[in-house]
Protein backbone atom coordinates (compact mmCIF):
# COMPACT_ATOMS: atom_id res chain seq x y z
CA UNK A 1 0.00 0.00 0.00
CA UNK A 2 1.21 3.37 -0.85
CA UNK A 3 2.52 5.66 1.93
CA UNK A 4 0.49 8.29 3.60
CA UNK A 5 3.22 10.80 1.95
CA UNK A 6 3.70 9.61 -1.48
CA UNK A 7 -0.18 9.10 -1.86
CA UNK A 8 -0.81 11.51 -5.24
CA UNK A 9 -3.63 12.93 -6.60
CA UNK A 10 -4.87 13.19 -9.97
CA UNK A 11 -5.36 16.86 -10.95
CA UNK A 12 -9.01 16.71 -12.25
CA UNK A 13 -9.81 15.11 -9.03
CA UNK A 14 -8.79 18.06 -6.70
CA UNK A 15 -10.49 20.45 -9.28
CA UNK A 16 -13.21 18.47 -8.85
CA UNK A 17 -13.03 19.15 -4.59
CA UNK A 18 -12.12 22.62 -4.83
CA UNK A 19 -15.21 23.22 -6.80
CA UNK A 20 -17.16 21.40 -3.90
CA UNK A 21 -17.79 18.07 -6.04
CA UNK A 22 -18.27 15.48 -3.71
CA UNK A 23 -17.80 12.70 -5.76
CA UNK A 24 -14.28 13.78 -5.85
CA UNK A 25 -14.16 14.83 -2.31
CA UNK A 26 -15.66 11.13 -1.13
CA UNK A 27 -12.60 9.84 -3.39
CA UNK A 28 -10.15 12.03 -2.05
CA UNK A 29 -11.34 11.06 1.49
CA UNK A 30 -11.01 7.47 1.19
CA UNK A 31 -7.62 7.87 -0.33
CA UNK A 32 -6.36 9.88 2.56
CA UNK A 33 -8.61 9.12 5.46
CA UNK A 34 -6.71 6.00 6.32
CA UNK A 35 -3.38 7.54 6.67
CA UNK A 36 -4.32 10.43 8.09
CA UNK A 37 -6.01 8.28 11.01
CA UNK A 38 -3.24 6.15 11.41
CA UNK A 39 -0.87 9.10 11.67
CA UNK A 40 -3.25 11.05 14.30
CA UNK A 41 -3.62 7.92 16.20
CA UNK A 42 0.30 7.04 16.01
CA UNK A 43 0.59 10.46 18.19
CA UNK A 44 -2.55 10.98 20.29
CA UNK A 45 -3.45 7.48 22.10
CA UNK A 46 -6.87 8.74 22.97
CA UNK A 47 -9.53 7.60 20.19
CA UNK A 48 -12.07 10.16 20.74
CA UNK A 49 -9.56 13.07 20.84
CA UNK A 50 -7.87 11.10 17.95
CA UNK A 51 -11.22 11.22 15.93
CA UNK A 52 -11.99 15.03 16.59
CA UNK A 53 -8.24 15.68 15.56
CA UNK A 54 -8.59 13.70 11.99
CA UNK A 55 -12.04 15.37 11.73
CA UNK A 56 -10.67 18.55 11.64
CA UNK A 57 -7.90 17.55 9.62
CA UNK A 58 -10.41 16.63 7.14
CA UNK A 59 -11.96 19.48 7.03
CA UNK A 60 -9.04 21.74 7.16
CA UNK A 61 -7.74 19.55 3.81
CA UNK A 62 -10.78 20.27 1.56
CA UNK A 63 -11.05 24.11 3.22
CA UNK A 64 -7.63 24.43 2.17
CA UNK A 65 -7.36 22.77 -0.86
CA UNK A 66 -7.20 25.90 -2.99
CA UNK A 67 -3.52 26.70 -1.17
CA UNK A 68 -2.57 23.18 -2.20
CA UNK A 69 0.39 24.06 -5.03
CA UNK A 70 0.93 20.53 -6.40
CA UNK A 71 4.46 21.07 -5.30
CA UNK A 72 4.36 18.10 -3.36
CA UNK A 73 1.88 14.85 -3.06
CA UNK A 74 -1.36 15.73 -1.81
CA UNK A 75 -0.46 13.13 1.33
CA UNK A 76 2.23 14.80 2.42
CA UNK A 77 0.53 17.95 2.14
CA UNK A 78 -2.24 16.77 4.11
CA UNK A 79 0.01 14.92 6.64
CA UNK A 80 1.24 18.14 7.57
CA UNK A 81 -1.59 19.72 8.43
CA UNK A 82 -2.27 16.57 10.77
CA UNK A 83 0.78 16.77 11.95
CA UNK A 84 0.04 20.80 13.04
CA UNK A 85 -3.47 19.77 14.40
CA UNK A 86 -1.88 17.27 16.71
CA UNK A 87 0.98 19.23 17.94
CA UNK A 88 -1.63 22.46 18.29
CA UNK A 89 -3.49 19.70 20.32
CA UNK A 90 -0.43 18.42 22.56
CA UNK A 91 0.42 22.48 23.13
CA UNK A 92 -3.36 23.40 24.43
CA UNK A 93 -3.59 24.23 27.96
CA UNK A 94 -6.12 21.97 28.01
CA UNK A 95 -4.26 19.14 27.44
CA UNK A 96 -1.38 19.85 29.61
CA UNK A 97 -4.14 20.42 32.30
CA UNK A 98 -5.10 17.34 31.99
CA UNK A 99 -1.41 15.89 31.99
CA UNK A 100 -0.90 17.86 35.44
CA UNK A 101 -3.95 16.58 36.96
CA UNK A 102 -2.80 12.97 36.29
CA UNK A 103 -5.27 11.78 34.48
CA UNK A 104 -3.69 9.15 32.49
CA UNK A 105 -5.95 6.79 32.81
CA UNK A 106 -6.48 6.76 29.07
CA UNK A 107 -2.77 5.14 28.44
CA UNK A 108 -2.43 7.77 26.45
CA UNK A 109 1.28 8.13 27.99
CA UNK A 110 3.23 5.89 30.20
CA UNK A 111 2.01 1.89 29.86
CA UNK A 112 2.48 -0.08 33.12
CA UNK A 113 5.37 -2.17 33.66
CA UNK A 114 3.59 -5.50 33.30
CA UNK A 115 2.34 -4.52 29.47
CA UNK A 116 6.16 -4.96 28.93
CA UNK A 117 6.18 -8.61 29.67
CA UNK A 118 3.38 -9.22 27.38
CA UNK A 119 3.76 -11.84 24.17
CA UNK A 120 4.35 -9.88 21.48
CA UNK A 121 2.14 -12.03 18.69
CA UNK A 122 3.13 -9.50 15.92
CA UNK A 123 6.82 -9.76 16.58
CA UNK A 124 9.15 -7.10 16.37
CA UNK A 125 6.27 -4.20 14.63
CA UNK A 126 4.07 -4.68 18.00
CA UNK A 127 6.85 -3.77 20.09
CA UNK A 128 7.87 -0.85 18.42
CA UNK A 129 4.23 -0.34 19.31
CA UNK A 130 4.50 -0.72 22.75
CA UNK A 131 7.85 0.86 23.16
CA UNK A 132 6.48 4.04 21.72
CA UNK A 133 3.22 3.78 23.33
CA UNK A 134 5.51 4.16 26.32
CA UNK A 135 6.41 7.63 25.88
CA UNK A 136 5.22 10.70 27.00
CA UNK A 137 2.93 12.73 24.16
CA UNK A 138 5.53 15.46 23.40
CA UNK A 139 8.46 13.16 23.64
CA UNK A 140 6.67 10.43 21.32
CA UNK A 141 6.17 13.31 19.07
CA UNK A 142 9.49 14.55 19.14
CA UNK A 143 10.85 10.71 17.94
CA UNK A 144 7.96 10.30 15.17
CA UNK A 145 9.07 13.74 13.67
CA UNK A 146 12.19 13.43 14.08
CA UNK A 147 12.91 9.99 12.92
CA UNK A 148 10.31 9.40 10.71
CA UNK A 149 9.02 12.21 8.96
CA UNK A 150 12.70 13.48 8.74
CA UNK A 151 11.87 17.02 10.50
CA UNK A 152 15.45 18.41 11.89
CA UNK A 153 15.46 20.25 15.53
CA UNK A 154 14.59 23.86 14.25
CA UNK A 155 11.62 22.63 12.85
CA UNK A 156 10.19 20.83 15.70
CA UNK A 157 11.93 23.40 18.09
CA UNK A 158 9.99 26.22 16.11
CA UNK A 159 6.07 23.80 15.74
CA UNK A 160 6.15 23.37 19.67
CA UNK A 161 7.38 26.93 20.41
CA UNK A 162 10.04 26.14 21.99
CA UNK A 163 14.17 26.57 21.72
CA UNK A 164 16.38 23.75 19.86
CA UNK A 165 17.71 22.29 22.54
CA UNK A 166 14.26 21.19 24.08
CA UNK A 167 14.38 19.13 20.86
CA UNK A 168 17.37 17.84 21.43
CA UNK A 169 16.68 16.72 25.21
CA UNK A 170 13.33 15.05 24.65
CA UNK A 171 14.79 13.43 21.50
CA UNK A 172 17.83 12.23 23.95
CA UNK A 173 15.40 10.94 27.00
CA UNK A 174 12.89 9.48 24.68
CA UNK A 175 16.00 7.02 23.52
CA UNK A 176 17.02 6.39 26.62
CA UNK A 177 13.79 5.26 27.49
CA UNK A 178 13.28 3.30 24.34
CA UNK A 179 16.62 1.72 25.65
CA UNK A 180 15.18 0.68 28.79
CA UNK A 181 12.45 -0.74 26.97
CA UNK A 182 14.11 -2.87 24.46
CA UNK A 183 16.71 -3.84 27.40
CA UNK A 184 15.43 -3.86 30.47
CA UNK A 185 18.28 -5.65 32.07
CA UNK A 186 20.44 -2.34 31.12
CA UNK A 187 21.38 -0.06 34.43
CA UNK A 188 19.93 3.09 32.76
CA UNK A 189 16.83 4.71 33.92
CA UNK A 190 13.63 6.16 32.46
CA UNK A 191 12.91 9.54 33.08
CA UNK A 192 9.57 10.62 30.92
CA UNK A 193 9.03 14.04 31.35
CA UNK B 1 19.99 5.25 17.19
CA UNK B 2 18.69 1.84 18.13
CA UNK B 3 18.07 -0.39 15.19
CA UNK B 4 14.97 -1.12 16.49
CA UNK B 5 13.96 2.29 15.83
CA UNK B 6 14.23 2.45 11.97
CA UNK B 7 11.72 0.29 11.64
CA UNK B 8 9.62 2.92 12.62
CA UNK B 9 9.24 3.85 9.52
CA UNK B 10 8.15 0.52 8.72
CA UNK B 11 5.02 0.47 11.02
CA UNK B 12 1.44 0.48 9.80
CA UNK B 13 1.04 3.33 7.72
CA UNK B 14 -2.83 2.87 7.61
CA UNK B 15 -5.88 2.91 9.54
CA UNK B 16 -9.20 2.28 9.26
CA UNK B 17 -10.90 5.67 9.58
CA UNK B 18 -13.85 6.09 12.48
CA UNK B 19 -16.72 6.73 9.95
CA UNK B 20 -16.64 6.79 6.11
CA UNK B 21 -17.04 9.66 3.73
CA UNK B 22 -20.89 10.23 4.37
CA UNK B 23 -20.63 10.68 8.27
CA UNK B 24 -17.58 13.28 7.42
CA UNK B 25 -19.46 14.87 5.49
CA UNK B 26 -22.14 15.05 7.76
CA UNK B 27 -20.43 16.28 10.74
CA UNK B 28 -18.66 18.93 8.81
CA UNK B 29 -22.02 20.58 7.85
CA UNK B 30 -22.86 20.37 11.32
CA UNK B 31 -19.39 21.77 12.36
CA UNK B 32 -19.83 24.74 9.84
CA UNK B 33 -23.73 25.48 11.15
CA UNK B 34 -22.28 25.32 14.90
CA UNK B 35 -19.74 28.01 13.43
CA UNK B 36 -22.05 30.39 11.96
CA UNK B 37 -24.16 30.70 14.78
CA UNK B 38 -21.39 31.17 16.87
CA UNK B 39 -22.02 35.09 16.76
CA UNK B 40 -25.79 34.90 17.05
CA UNK B 41 -25.17 32.48 20.19
CA UNK B 42 -22.46 35.11 21.52
CA UNK B 43 -25.33 38.05 21.20
CA UNK B 44 -27.74 36.30 23.10
CA UNK B 45 -25.49 35.44 26.23
CA UNK B 46 -24.47 38.84 25.73
CA UNK B 47 -28.50 40.10 25.94
CA UNK B 48 -28.96 37.35 28.89
CA UNK B 49 -26.02 38.76 30.87
CA UNK B 50 -27.10 42.63 30.15
CA UNK B 51 -31.13 41.70 31.19
CA UNK B 52 -29.92 39.76 34.34
CA UNK B 53 -27.90 42.81 35.14
CA UNK B 54 -30.44 45.18 35.04
CA UNK B 55 -32.72 42.92 36.72
CA UNK B 56 -30.42 42.40 39.74
CA UNK B 57 -30.25 46.04 39.92
CA UNK B 58 -33.54 47.09 39.79
CA UNK B 59 -35.95 43.90 40.91
CA UNK B 60 -38.67 41.84 38.62
CA UNK B 61 -41.00 44.57 38.88
CA UNK B 62 -39.71 48.04 38.12
CA UNK B 63 -42.11 50.88 37.11
CA UNK B 64 -40.98 54.05 35.64
CA UNK B 65 -42.52 57.45 36.61
CA UNK B 66 -41.97 60.33 36.30
CA UNK B 67 -38.53 59.84 33.07
CA UNK B 68 -38.70 63.48 32.73
CA UNK B 69 -37.20 63.86 36.57
CA UNK B 70 -33.58 63.67 36.68
CA UNK B 71 -32.95 65.34 39.69
CA UNK B 72 -30.39 63.38 42.08
CA UNK B 73 -32.20 61.18 44.98
CA UNK B 74 -32.42 63.02 48.24
CA UNK B 75 -29.53 62.25 51.02
CA UNK B 76 -31.79 60.25 53.70
CA UNK B 77 -29.21 60.62 56.15
CA UNK B 78 -29.35 64.50 56.02
CA UNK B 79 -32.99 64.43 56.31
CA UNK B 80 -35.07 64.02 59.84
CA UNK B 81 -38.10 62.41 60.18
CA UNK B 82 -40.52 65.07 60.92
CA UNK B 83 -42.82 64.94 63.90
CA UNK B 84 -45.91 64.94 62.11
CA UNK B 85 -48.61 63.60 64.65
CA UNK B 86 -47.78 64.37 67.93
CA UNK B 87 -50.93 65.52 69.42
CA UNK B 88 -52.98 64.95 66.29
CA UNK B 89 -53.64 68.79 65.35
CA UNK B 90 -53.91 70.31 62.24
CA UNK B 91 -51.03 72.20 62.67
CA UNK B 92 -48.81 69.15 63.06
CA UNK B 93 -49.41 68.19 59.53
CA UNK B 94 -47.93 71.23 57.78
CA UNK B 95 -44.35 70.55 58.77
CA UNK B 96 -45.25 66.78 57.27
CA UNK B 97 -46.92 68.02 53.92
CA UNK B 98 -44.10 70.45 53.64
CA UNK B 99 -41.37 67.92 53.40
CA UNK B 100 -43.39 65.91 51.73
CA UNK B 101 -43.79 67.96 48.86
CA UNK B 102 -40.57 69.22 49.09
CA UNK B 103 -39.36 65.61 48.00
CA UNK B 104 -38.15 64.89 43.69
CA UNK B 105 -39.99 61.95 42.91
CA UNK B 106 -37.73 59.38 42.00
CA UNK B 107 -37.39 58.89 37.93
CA UNK B 108 -37.39 54.64 39.21
CA UNK B 109 -39.80 53.47 41.88
CA UNK B 110 -40.66 49.65 43.19
CA UNK B 111 -44.14 49.08 42.20
CA UNK B 112 -45.29 47.79 46.08
CA UNK B 113 -44.16 50.84 47.23
CA UNK B 114 -45.48 53.42 44.72
CA UNK B 115 -48.96 51.47 45.39
CA UNK B 116 -49.30 52.12 49.15
CA UNK B 117 -47.78 55.60 48.47
CA UNK B 118 -50.88 56.72 46.03
CA UNK B 119 -53.52 54.67 48.31
CA UNK B 120 -52.23 56.99 51.30
CA UNK B 121 -52.48 60.08 48.99
CA UNK B 122 -55.97 58.99 48.21
CA UNK B 123 -57.14 58.48 50.79
CA UNK B 124 -55.47 61.98 52.92
CA UNK B 125 -57.17 63.41 49.35
CA UNK B 126 -61.06 61.63 50.41
CA UNK B 127 -60.15 62.84 54.02
CA UNK B 128 -59.71 66.55 52.79
CA UNK B 129 -63.35 66.15 50.48
CA UNK B 130 -64.90 64.60 53.51
CA UNK B 131 -63.87 67.74 55.98
CA UNK B 132 -64.45 70.45 53.04
CA UNK B 133 -67.85 69.04 52.68
CA UNK B 134 -68.49 69.00 56.54
CA UNK B 135 -66.97 72.61 56.96
CA UNK B 136 -69.82 73.95 54.26
CA UNK B 137 -72.83 71.87 55.96
CA UNK B 138 -72.75 72.29 59.64
CA UNK B 139 -69.57 71.70 61.24
CA UNK B 140 -69.03 69.79 64.58
CA UNK B 141 -65.92 70.33 65.88
CA UNK B 142 -66.05 67.00 67.52
CA UNK B 143 -66.19 65.29 64.24
CA UNK B 144 -64.04 67.60 62.59
CA UNK B 145 -61.01 67.23 65.18
CA UNK B 146 -61.89 63.17 64.49
CA UNK B 147 -61.02 63.19 60.81
CA UNK B 148 -58.31 65.90 61.08
CA UNK B 149 -56.95 63.40 63.42
CA UNK B 150 -57.41 60.55 61.32
CA UNK B 151 -56.27 62.84 58.01
CA UNK B 152 -53.24 63.45 60.39
CA UNK B 153 -52.06 59.81 60.86
CA UNK B 154 -52.38 58.87 57.51
CA UNK B 155 -49.94 61.79 56.60
CA UNK B 156 -47.77 60.36 59.18
CA UNK B 157 -47.66 57.03 57.69
CA UNK B 158 -47.37 58.60 53.80
CA UNK B 159 -43.96 60.23 55.20
CA UNK B 160 -43.08 57.07 56.78
CA UNK B 161 -43.27 55.30 53.46
CA UNK B 162 -41.80 58.44 51.12
CA UNK B 163 -39.07 58.32 53.83
CA UNK B 164 -38.14 54.62 53.13
CA UNK B 165 -38.73 54.86 49.49
CA UNK B 166 -36.08 57.95 49.80
CA UNK B 167 -33.32 55.53 52.01
CA UNK B 168 -34.19 52.84 49.66
CA UNK B 169 -33.52 55.04 46.20
CA UNK B 170 -30.11 56.19 48.28
CA UNK B 171 -28.86 52.54 48.95
CA UNK B 172 -29.79 52.10 45.34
Amino acid sequence: MTRLTEIRVAEGLIAGARRGDPDAQAQIYELLAPGLFALIRRIVRVRAVAEDLFQDTMMTVFEQLDRYRGEAPLGAWASRIALTRSLMFLRSPWHRARLSFGSLADAETILPASYRALPAPDGAALDIERALSSLTPTARMVVWLFEVEGWSHEEIARSFGRKVSFSKSQLARAHQCLRVWFEPETSQTCTPT
Amino acid sequence: MHPNLKRLRELADAEAPPYGYVEFSRRYSQRRTRHAQAPLRLMAIALAVVVAGWIMKHGLAPMMTDVASTSPAPQPQSQSLPQATAGGTPLLTVNAERWLNAQPHSAIVRVPTQMAVTELEDQIAAMDDQLNAMRLAQPHAQQVAMLQRDRAQLVKSLVQVRYAQILVAGVQ
